[in-house]
């Protein structure tokens, strides 16, 4: 186990330093700058199979697609801090005291 | 990894469903007994759903590629709520973000979780789960989970995205399977790296404000407990 452990804790660093050393050469062509990957491969898929994505159920064009995220961000980011604060503000405060 | 509508063949857009609908089960079942078990798991399970539907759907940029992508967050939700409950967070997030953010498609929700749920939640508590048999501190342990989670489902998508596109059989499926992982892989990788990070730091701070919640789980032995109160005293 001890040996297992140290091996791991030894080439972990150089494993990591080799993974981001990969990326300097491999830069993605991207056509816009901060371009999603998942665009990229749906520009992909049509140029390879001429199939383009199908029109999403609820179809979000201009300003909704925004309101929409930072509506979605603001719950998921209300439900997180609720949450935390009874884990572990309100329940590590009785604990400690 | 979201895959669009109409990216995959319907054989396997269905197959997709099938192999999901097994795990997600399990998922609802462990959902029942684990609230019983452990009183702070209802709030640990919306803070962690609410986590992976914002992190899954969050587009970070990298400045190396010039281009942005966005983590899982299933590997640290197998962690913290268990493997088969966490696929079930990533049903929900994926739903969502297919029926209102247009991210991923509802013919394709049965790969898109298969990916993300099943393969990131997997992989995800496997690493973690052989990292601590291995003897790895917990936040070592958690931080291989969170990169390994990470890439092994973007290696997943491009693997069923190479197997179901229309058309495959005109082509070689290692060869598309290259291309999609090609496209992934230069963004994904700083990313898995953060997933990384996040998933030690997230696992390492609960164990120290809260180890009742993580012994209860199972995540953390008492004796683990024991011995980062030492470390602690030390310091």
């Amino acid at each position: 186990m001890q040996r297992i452990r140290n091996k791991i804790r030894q080439n972990l660093i150089p494993v990591l330093t080799i993974m981001l050393l990969l990326l300097l050469p491999l830069t993605v062509s991207a056509g816009e700058k901060w371009q999603g990957t998942d665009d990229l491969v749906d520009s992909k898929m049509e140029e390879v199979t001429g199939v383009s994505a199908k029109e999403p159920l609820v179809n979000i064009e201009g300003n909704l697609g925004l309101f929409l995220f930072a509506a979605g961000g603001f719950a998921a980011g209300a439900v997180v801090g609720y949450q935390w604060h009874k884990i572990f503000v309100v329940k590590a405060g009785k604990d400690n005291g | 990894m979201h895959i669009q509508d109409g990216f995959l063949v319907g054989k396997w857009a269905v197959a997709w469903y099938g192999a999901a609908s097994v795990f997600i089960a399990k998922g609802v079942y462990d959902i029942t007994w684990r609230t019983q078990k452990v009183m702070a798991y209802k709030p640990l399970l919306g803070l962690v759903s609410a986590a992976v539907f914002f992190i899954s759907l969050l587009p970070i940029p990298v400045p190396v590629t010039g281009t942005s992508s966005h983590p899982a967050g299933t590997p640290v939700a197998a962690i913290l709520v268990g493997p088969f409950v966490s696929m079930v967070l990533a049903v929900v997030a994926l739903l969502l973000q297919a029926l209102f953010f247009a991210h991923g498609g509802l013919s394709t929700l049965g790969a898109n979780v298969f990916s993300m749920g099943v393969v990131g939640s997997l992989t995800g508590f496997g690493v973690f789960w052989l990292g601590r048999k291995a003897g790895l501190s917990l936040g070592i342990a958690a931080f291989l989970a969170g990169v390994l989670g990470d890439l092994a489902v973007y290696l997943s998508t491009s693997f069923q995205l190479a197997l179901g596109m229309p058309g495959i059989h005109d082509q070689s499926v290692l060869k598309a399977f290259l291309t999609f992982l090609a496209l992934f892989m230069p963004t994904q990788l700083p990313l898995a790296l953060l997933e990384g990070l996040v998933t030690g730091g997230m696992v390492k701070y609960i164990a120290k404000v809260r180890p009742d919640i993580l012994i209860k789980l199972g995540v953390l032995r008492e004796t683990d407990e024991g011995e980062s109160q030492n470390a602690e005293n030390q310091k």
